[in-house]
């Protein structure tokens, strides 16, 4: 193209690029700015006593609602909660939702439309603190985490899994042959960081001297990483596990099942003892009871503000054998460890049990 | 003339838009759900009031930021694809910038974490420039190696060295309230970041830094034809360099916006949530058109927000919107690859024209 019609183009193209930018640059806030107006707020005011009385509930996850874990446990107590009350309904589900800005807008979402948003996970937590004051009316039930503030309408509900991995590394660490145990999550978070320094605990009650190795795949559902995880821990001589992992888990049963020498398995919040030949027992946290117990009281306008720690007390965790695999002596080893836990004989040591936050605690 | 250029583009970009809402019509059928209700639900969820609006609008600002990144790369003939880990390292200086500039000025204290952004992301970039220039490594393949990395030290600094002190969670603490981006505070929830005013200042920018300087022009030549270029007296590795490294600049400032822009003020794992390579998508729908990826980037954004709100209100599985990008990518590659052999017919106005659209370079002469 001749240099003096090239140059003709260009002008027409910039001279039609900027009004074109700026029709973009327009329309991108009239968009903004043209909607109803019901900002979040507004709505948030609407959501509150429903003529019916029936009380609506969100539920807002970081994993899918069918992890055959943490989620799925959690949800089925929303579901208990609702079968015992007829005027209970569970409206919405947003499960998936990974990164920050995902669950500020899943929570606002929520808020928007029902009484009671149970967020299921500590990384949940920030996000809580963001939404949770903008929709004052609206009971927010947040689930294994504690924060630095809360808002009045947000109750933490936790698990005290501390006591259930004391029980677990105290059993395992009479099991083992190598004396080697592990512990593997999916993220370094507080919950998982308690079933670690519990098994340490627990294994440092027997005087064989047993270890206990960590290792965090990022992902609770990945089968893939926990299988390579499982097979390098067990690599290193490792033969009993505790999985604090999801679907994740499949991926250490097989790796156990694959493995020369026998490995046992621990699970964790559920026992499914059909899963895997070598599973031993589970530390089981009955999230079901406790968000059953919760939003049951957030129903009724009871539940405090605050955080609520559930413990072995209220039957919230437990160490349960699978059928056939107690020794007598690990069996009584187990009950003789709860026990002293319920009596405070043993004395949770430090990162066993979730820091007490500031603000109002209860330990059930 | 400018109308004859566009038409093509134009059709592709809706083409592809149809084709992506009957995959979702379907799938939502499939689902149980009625698209009326649907549709209704997404409108709703993303442009349905003021506050949805910001938060759709804001989401597009870094997608476009990375389209833009991929447009002045491409042009360059530099198919890179490390802005997932650029928009990391963009993300993470800021951070690190962020958190300790609490005393200073609002404005000051925004600018430096923009400016830290940029760089973060430029020197992440940087690597792979270098790899490339001076060891002749493969830029597509170093970076995309660097992206593992990225999420690697991301995962570190966050239960390290930037970890809160008031938790023991996975996150850094709150970003001090001077380092906040500023908001619409007309919009509720203050959800509308004024940095969605970059959308239309950076699109203009890349076209004018394109288009009208001598160095833009070194850029295309570099990446319409090196060996031409380099007769000519233009060094295309140095445009090369230059252009990765301006594209990881764009990526680390998406960063930046995601973090300090967005109503999650805190860095957490997973904060870049796919933007880098969901701006790659963005370049591709809008022929790599700077301006046109305005448009797609807000396409994108919606497509995100709207697939909480349509699993809030209807319990349409989350995925569907990955899957809706998943097919509008498929679809893009399809029209590039028509238009390819569309132009192959046609020898006569353009020989290299099939190769160029299968490689997705140069779509747009700006």
């Amino acid at each position: 193209m001749p240099r003096p019609a090239y140059r003709a183009l260009e002008r027409v193209t910039m001279r039609t690029r900027i009004p074109l930018t700026s029709a973009a640059a327009a329309l991108t806030l009239t968009l903004a700015a043209c909607g109803t107006s019901s900002g979040s707020s507004a709505t948030a005011s609407d959501s509150t006593g429903p003529a019916s009385q029936t009380v609506s509930i969100g539920f807002i996850s970081q994993a899918p609602r069918n992890d055959s874990g943490f989620t799925q446990y959690g949800l089925a107590g929303v579901n208990a909660a609702i079968a015992a009350q007829k005027n209970l309904k569970l409206s919405s589900i947003v499960d998936n939702v990974s990164n920050s800005q995902e669950q500020i807008k899943g929570l606002q979402t929520l808020a928007a439309g029902n009484s009671i948003v149970v967020a299921d996970g500590a990384s949940l937590n920030k996000a809580v603190q963001v939404v949770a004051p903008k929709y004052p009316k609206v009971r927010f039930i947040l689930v294994a985490a504690h924060t630095e503030s809360f808002a009045d309408n947000v109750t933490s509900v936790d698990a005290a899994v501390g006591y259930d991995a004391i029980v677990v590394g105290a059993v395992a660490s009479t099991l083992s042959k190598s004396k080697k145990l592990g512990m593997l999550a999916g993220l370094q978070v507080p919950a998982s960081a308690s079933w670690y320094y519990g098994m340490v605990q627990g294994a440092g009650l027997d005087t064989s001297g047993a270890k206990v190795v960590q290792t965090y795949t990022g992902d609770y559902n990945d089968v893939g990483k926990a299988k390579q995880a499982a097979e390098a821990m067990i690599a290193t001589g490792v033969d009993s596990i505790l999985s604090d992992l999801d679907s994740g888990s499949q991926g250490v049963y097989q790796a156990s099942d694959a493995a020369s020498s026998t490995v046992d398995v621990y699970q964790v919040f559920g026992l499914d003892c059909k899963a895997g030949k070598n599973i031993i027992g589970s530390g089981v946290v009955n999230w079901s009871a406790i968000l059953q117990d919760s939003v049951t009281a957030a129903a009724a306008g009871n539940l405090p503000a605050g955080a609520i720690s559930y413990g072995l007390a209220k039957g919230a965790v437990k160490f349960e054998f699978c059928p056939g695999k107690a020794t007598p002596a690990a069996k009584e080893l187990a009950d003789k460890v709860t026990k002293q836990l319920i009596g405070n004989e043993i004395t949770p040591a430090a990162n066993v049990l979730l820091p007490k936050p500031s603000y109002a605690f209860a330990q059930r | 003339m400018l109308m004859r250029q566009q038409l093509p583009r134009v059709l592709i970009t809706a083409g592809v838009i149809v084709a992506a809402a009957l995959i979702a019509s379907l799938i939502l059928l499939a689902s149980g759900v009625a698209p009326a209700a649907a549709v209704s639900a997404f409108w709703e969820g993303t442009f349905g009031n003021s506050a949805n609006a910001g938060t759709t609008l804001t989401q597009a600002v870094p997608l476009l930021l990375v389209a833009l990144g991929w447009i002045v790369a491409t042009r360059a003939g530099r198919l890179h694809v490390g802005y997932p880990g650029q928009v990391i390292a963009g993300g993470a200086l800021a951070t690190a910038i962020g958190l300790h500039c609490g005393g200073l000025p609002g404005p000051l204290a925004v600018l430096a974490t923009a400016l830290a952004g940029i760089a973060g992301g430029a020197l992440w970039a940087g690597l792979t420039a270098w790899l490339w220039a001076s060891r002749g490594v493969l830029e597509i393949i170093s970076s995309l190696l660097l992206n593992l990395v990225a999420v690697q030290v991301a995962a570190w600094l966050v239960r390290g060295p930037l970890q809160g002190s008031a938790s023991q969670d996975p996150q850094t603490d709150n970003f001090p309230l001077s380092t906040i981006w500023p908001s619409f505070p007309g919009v509720p929830g203050q959800t509308l970041s004024y940095d969605v005013v970059l959308l239309p200042i950076c699109a203009v920018i890349v076209v004018l830094l394109l288009s009208r300087t001598v160095f833009g022009f070194g850029l295309r030549a570099s990446g319409g034809n090196g060996e031409a270029a380099r007769w000519s007296g233009i060094d295309p590795k140095r445009g090369g360099v230059a252009a990765i490294v301006i594209s990881g600049g764009f990526a680390g400032l998406a960063g930046a916006a995601l973090l300090f822009a967005g109503t999650a003020p805190w860095m957490s794992d997973g904060f870049e949530a796919g933007v880098g390579f969901n701006g790659i998508a963005v370049a591709l729908l809008a022929g790599n058109s700077p301006i046109f990826a305005i448009l797609t980037a807000i396409v994108f954004a919606s497509l995100n927000v709207g697939g909480t709100a349509l699993q809030a209100t209807l319990d349409v599985p989350s995925s569907l919107a990955e899957v809706l990008q998943g097919a509008v990518i498929v679809l893009v590659l399809l029209a590039a690859v028509l238009a390819g052999r569309r132009r192959g017919r046609t020898p006569a106005t353009q020989p290299a024209a099939a190769t160029k659209s299968l490689a997705l370079v140069g779509t747009e002469e700006v």
